[in-house]
């Protein structure tokens, strides 16, 4: 009769089968590797606005993602933590990189042009794009970067010090650190610096509405106009995006759009043409909208350059469905990066990099005929 | 009637069919290696995690082969096999392709653990049946023979491997792709499966029917074009074509075309940036340069911008000679009365006499490979400042330029700066699109938007309108306070950098190696299922085998250079070596004992302890090209032959049925090869650095020899 007992060493053996397999399992990596080390909060904590209370936990509503947190927990941004009933944010006066950039490089094109923008940035993010450039920041906890030690008034201080005109909430997603850039924008707006927000855009309406009271200018990645898109590319909804630019209009914040064409995923012109029907239709014929070109970046790295004919295509398609201002980035030296008056077609701002060579405006009308071009000028 | 098909093989014919089998697996193994490189990352981790899994499945092959009934004499069961691992190849290369789009996002570098199962399923059916074959063809040889016929049958296969790779590694390596190597293979397993069924018309005519119906349709019908297309979506492939440097293909899109090597772009014809920041940044520095060196990546427009300053010649090195020849064929970037092509490897080329340089521009890939490392080491510097003139400048790049660094980057970077600064007074990081690092023995300066207008370069990105010069200063800065002095210094049998951009590489996809190591235990708990002290033996000897193969082929590199039919010569010679240990075993040790066994693994102890001195004394050779060259090949063969002796004498001292042993210890040479292939690029040298390596290959085989004697009495060790 056969033995139907394990030995000792197959009963290891067994164990330590079946426990890697659990340990290696996507779900258990995700959460071994995403928790930020150490769940208590710590200095550059405050208690996030826009959350409630449920039975089961608590959720934000600062992002359509609505994550709900039991104790301890983080959301999908690495910034939020429930910790005894309430819930904090861990993205309060830690930024990872603080920068100061030539305004044209968010890019803004008809605010403040050949103005320096202080620019910070929070590790986290809502989305998580497979092309991300700052993806270092981006995919990781505040608690995995090495920051600096900046509360708000010593941002607006820096800001100032460094002589730049607007502080830009930018580099990996601002709506993760929203108490703090909400706090250091009302500090600046006091002291007359203009406040930037370089965002995917995935934000509720409310937290929007109420940010929108002390931003200025905001230039909103609109990844894609196809739903499947965006969910595989990003991780996230198109539809709260577009609602972001009508808020931001709405609100009068200076609106500018990104629209980065990647080979194979956004570059379709028959969506372009959508999206720039959108846009007109919605309104936003004056916004600023910049075809940007996508280079091979984290994960999408096998993939080439953006052709450039296809952005001179968007170029054209943009421009034929009504949109005012449409130009061309990433590709230096293209005339796309130059303003023509959206009446007379003349070149009024001649651009090289993020130079101004030469303007045409006198105050912040054409100079040839005399129509106001949207933006804010200098 | 008796039915044929179930007729035992004669001697010849298992012979012919094992042979065929080495043939085709070493053929295979280079195609899949080779495909499983190019559709995803070409780095160790990758070709370790495929390497491993192919070895393990073809282990389990011969396990399960076991458990067949009656699996000794089917004539059918062969001639099954034989079909089989010539046309299961083909299509697994069509669907490794077109799945890689369809079940990963179009573009997407793809993490460890997807290519771990993927590979799994890729080849399972494959590996399983030529693992399982070889087990087939073992009970059928011990009909015949009744002593050594297990190491005689290892011997004739590592024959064929040799042959194979003879073949399709040397002689034909530039000239088939990958498809007409699988077209090929499966015609000499038609060919095969015929003449063991010439006295079957019935089966004959079969075969003769698969032959035009497979064969046929893929000679005419250009299947390698057509399921690459998968790949480049929306593009027009102009150009692709295998070789062992890697596979490189040109596409089209309108006027844009895109150079890919192993599918990662490495230029554009229209890419400003990527064209001038390996250049300018550099080259500004120097008032009147004259000669320039630049080590590969001309595709990405570079060549056009160095000839924008006054010089009098551009050496253009690079190692492949497909990327050479699709610049040419596509671009005019090198054709240029100052330029000289030279195909070469970079480090050879540097080691021979020749002119001075006033810029060294390393425009190559990061250091994601042990043969790109090659090109950041304190070596490599070194060679590179003996060549320089007075105030030249080294230019290389690193990884993509961000707003924040992570620990896991700058940890590459400190390594790299720390082998740089042994050899130049002044370094100096350029935060671009990539990061660059630029070092001389003059004061460098990082006011690169001034310089370029003073010297009045015309640029379209590198210049004052795009780089305001305070702000790359202070990000200059930054990165400067982030390096870590105390970072070990990237050198050649110690290469860290390597190591540390595996990790940075990992860090993508917040992974770590723990995969690596895990996958590692399941191989070792796989191999040790039934352990005795024969078994660990060929465990520790196929471990051995493995390590001491990759230990061998990174030193030679080191010492000459990647010449790739040097190397295909090497793994030739190791094939050759595991025949003669195999075949020559009762010549050599004629009196099977445990005794015998102990020695011959105490004999790889002692191999790796010569092998330990020898690479400590590298340096010492590098002059002695005849004499070195014998001596590496004397080091692959012997390390072969012991292993091939090691597996015979295994196979006469394990006793019991020639099916069930043949299975376990192929099974187990092969799960401990798996591991050597799994650890030793990815764990071992980074940690331990090659010296190590040698002392652990060393350390087990003692143990496992000295296991052997612990039991006195019989020599025969049974289950």
């Amino acid at each position: 009769m056969q033995s139907t007992s394990m030995t000792k060493r197959e009963f290891i053996r067994k164990c330590l089968l079946c426990s890697g397999g659990m340990l290696l399992s996507p779900g258990a990596l995700r959460g071994l590797s995403s928790l930020p080390a150490g769940d208590d909060l710590w200095k550059w904590s405050k208690e996030a606005l826009f959350y409630k209370k449920l039975d089961g936990g608590l959720q934000c509503l600062k992002c359509p993602h609505g994550c709900i947190l039991d104790e301890g927990e983080t959301g999908i941004c690495r910034s939020r933590i429930s910790h005894e009933g309430k819930m904090y944010s861990i993205a309060y006066g830690n930024p990872c990189a603080v920068h100061v950039d030539p305004i044209e490089k968010k890019p803004f094109f008809h605010f403040l042009p050949t103005t320096r923008s202080f620019s910070i940035a929070v590790a986290g993010c809502t989305f998580s794009c497979l092309n991300c450039q700052n993806w270092e920041i981006s995919q990781f906890s505040p608690k995995e970067t090495r920051n600096y030690d900046l509360f708000p008034e010593r941002v607006v201080a820096e800001c100032a010090k460094s002589g730049s005109e607007s502080i830009a909430y930018t580099y990996s997603e601002p709506t993760t650190f929203y108490e703090y850039a909400y706090d250091i924008a009302s500090l600046a707006k006091k002291k007359n610096i203009r406040n930037v927000w370089k965002s995917n855009g995935y934000i509720n309406e409310e937290p929007l509405r109420k940010l929108c009271k002390v931003l200025d200018a905001a230039n909103i990645d609109l990844k894609s106009f196809e739903e499947s898109t965006y969910q595989k590319l990003s991780g996230g909804h198109l539809d709260p995006v577009l609602r972001t630019l009508i808020v931001l209009r709405e609100e009068g914040v200076w609106l500018e759009i990104t629209n980065l064409m990647v080979p194979t995923w956004t570059d379709k012109l028959d969506l372009v043409k959508r999206m720039c029907e959108w846009l007109v239709r919605s309104g936003l014929q004056a916004c600023p909208l910049h075809f940007s070109r996508f280079t091979p970046l984290y994960k999408l790295t096998q993939l080439p350059l953006t052709p450039v004919v296809t952005l001179e295509k968007a170029m054209e398609i943009a421009l034929a469905a009504g949109m005012q201002y449409v130009y061309i980035g990433n590709v230096p030296g293209h005339s796309a990066e130059n303003t023509y008056c959206h009446a007379c077609r003349k070149l009024i701002i001649e651009r090289r990099g993020y130079q101004i060579v030469s303007k045409h405006l006198k105050g912040s009308a054409c100079e040839y005929c005399a129509t106001v071009i949207p933006g804010v000028w200098v | 009637m008796k039915d044929e098909t179930n007729s035992s093989l004669p001697l010849w014919a298992i012979s012919f069919v094992a042979f065929s089998l080495g043939v085709t697996s070493m053929a295979v193994q280079v195609v899949f290696l080779r495909e499983f490189l190019s559709v995803f990352h070409g780095n160790e981790l990758v070709l370790g995690v495929v390497l491993a899994n192919w070895m393990a499945l073809t282990g389990m092959g011969a396990f399960f082969a076991a458990k067949m009934k009656h699996v000794e004499h089917p004539l059918r069961r062969v001639v099954t096999g034989v079909l089989l691992i010539g046309i299961l190849p083909i299509i697994l290369v069509a669907l490794l392709r077109i799945l890689r789009v369809t079940i990963f996002p179009i573009g997407t570098m793809v993490d460890l653990l997807s290519v771990l199962w993927y590979s799994l399923v890729i080849m399972a059916l494959y590996c399983l049946v030529a693992g399982g074959l070889f087990t087939v063809l073992a009970a059928g040889f011990a009909r015949h023979r009744q002593t050594g016929a297990i190491g005689s049958l290892y011997g004739v296969e590592a024959i064929g491997s040799l042959t194979g790779g003879m073949i399709f590694s040397i002689l034909l390596a530039f000239i088939l792709n990958s498809f007409q190597v699988l077209v090929a293979i499966l015609a000499l397993n038609l060919a095969t499966a015929l003449a063991l069924v010439r006295d079957i018309p019935a089966a004959r005519r079969t075969i003769w029917v698969a032959t035009l119906v497979l064969l046929i349709p893929l000679l005419v019908f250009n299947g390698d074009l057509r399921t690459r297309e998968f790949l480049f979506p929306d593009q027009a492939i102009e150009f692709a074509k295998d070789s062992p440097y890697g596979t490189v293909t040109v596409t089209r899109q309108g006027e844009q075309l895109n150079f890919f090597e192993n599918n990662i772009l490495v230029g554009s014809t229209s890419d400003v940036v990527g064209a001038e920041e390996p250049v300018h940044y550099a080259m500004s520095q120097l008032r009147n340069p004259k000669s320039v060196l630049m080590i590969g990546g001309a595709a990405s427009g570079a060549p056009r911008e160095v000839l924008k300053y006054s010089i009098d010649k551009l050496d253009y090195v690079d190692l492949n000679p497909q990327s050479i020849q699709v610049t040419r064929q596509f671009t005019d970037l090198l054709n240029d009365q100052h330029i000289t092509v030279v195909n070469e490897d970079p480090r050879v080329f540097l080691r021979a006499n020749g002119p001075n340089y006033d810029a060294v521009l390393l425009n190559v890939p990061e250091p994601s490979t042990i043969q790109i490392n090659r090109l950041f080491t304190t070596e490599f510097f070194g060679l590179v400042a003996s060549r320089m003139n007075a105030g030249g400048v080294l230019s290389l790049g690193l990884q993509p330029g961000t707003d924040y660094q992570s620990d896991e980057a700058r940890s590459v970077t400190s390594t790299i700066v720390n082998a740089i600064r042994l050899h130049f007074g002044d370094v100096l990081l350029v935060p671009g699109q990539r990061t660059y690092l630029l070092a001389s023995d003059s004061i460098l300066d990082i006011r690169i938007g001034h310089l370029i207008r003073q010297r009045g370069i015309p640029t379209l990105y590198v210049n004052d309108s795009y780089l305001d010069d305070g702000d790359l200063e202070r990000r200059s800065a930054l990165l400067e306070e982030a390096l870590d002095s105390s970072a070990p210094v990237n050198a050649d049998l110690s290469p860290v950098s390597y190591y540390r951009h595996m990790v940075y590489w990992l860090s993508y996809f917040r992974s770590h190696l723990g995969i690596v190591a895990f996958f590692a235990i399941v191989l070792i708990l796989l191999a040790t299922g039934k352990a005795n002290v024969v078994t660990a033996g060929l465990l520790t000897s196929g471990f051995a085998a493995s390590c001491i193969e990759v230990l061998l082929l990174v030193a030679f590199q080191t010492l000459y250079g990647y010449l790739y039919q040097m190397i295909g010569v090497i793994v030739t010679v190791f094939m050759g070596g595991l025949a003669v240990g195999a075949l020559l075993r009762p010549k050599l040790v004629p009196r099977v004992s445990r005794r015998a066994y102990m020695m011959a693994q105490i004999g790889i102890t002692a191999y790796a302890l010569v092998l330990l001195l020898f690479l400590s004394e590298l340096d010492r050779f590098s002059g002695t090209s005849f004499l070195t060259v014998t001596l590496f090949m004397v080091l692959t063969f012997a390390i072969a032959a012991l292993v091939g002796i090691v597996f015979s004498i295994a196979a006469e001292l394990r006793a019991g049925d020639a099916t069930a042993v043949a299975s376990e210890l192929y099974g187990v040479d092969l799960l401990g090869s798996a591991l050597g292939a799994l650890l030793v690029a990815t764990i071992l040298i980074p940690a331990a650095g090659f010296e190590g390596v040698c002392l652990i290959v060393g350390a087990l085989t003692l143990l496992t020899g000295l296991l052997v004697t612990r039991k006195s009495g019989s020599t025969i060790v049974t289950g």
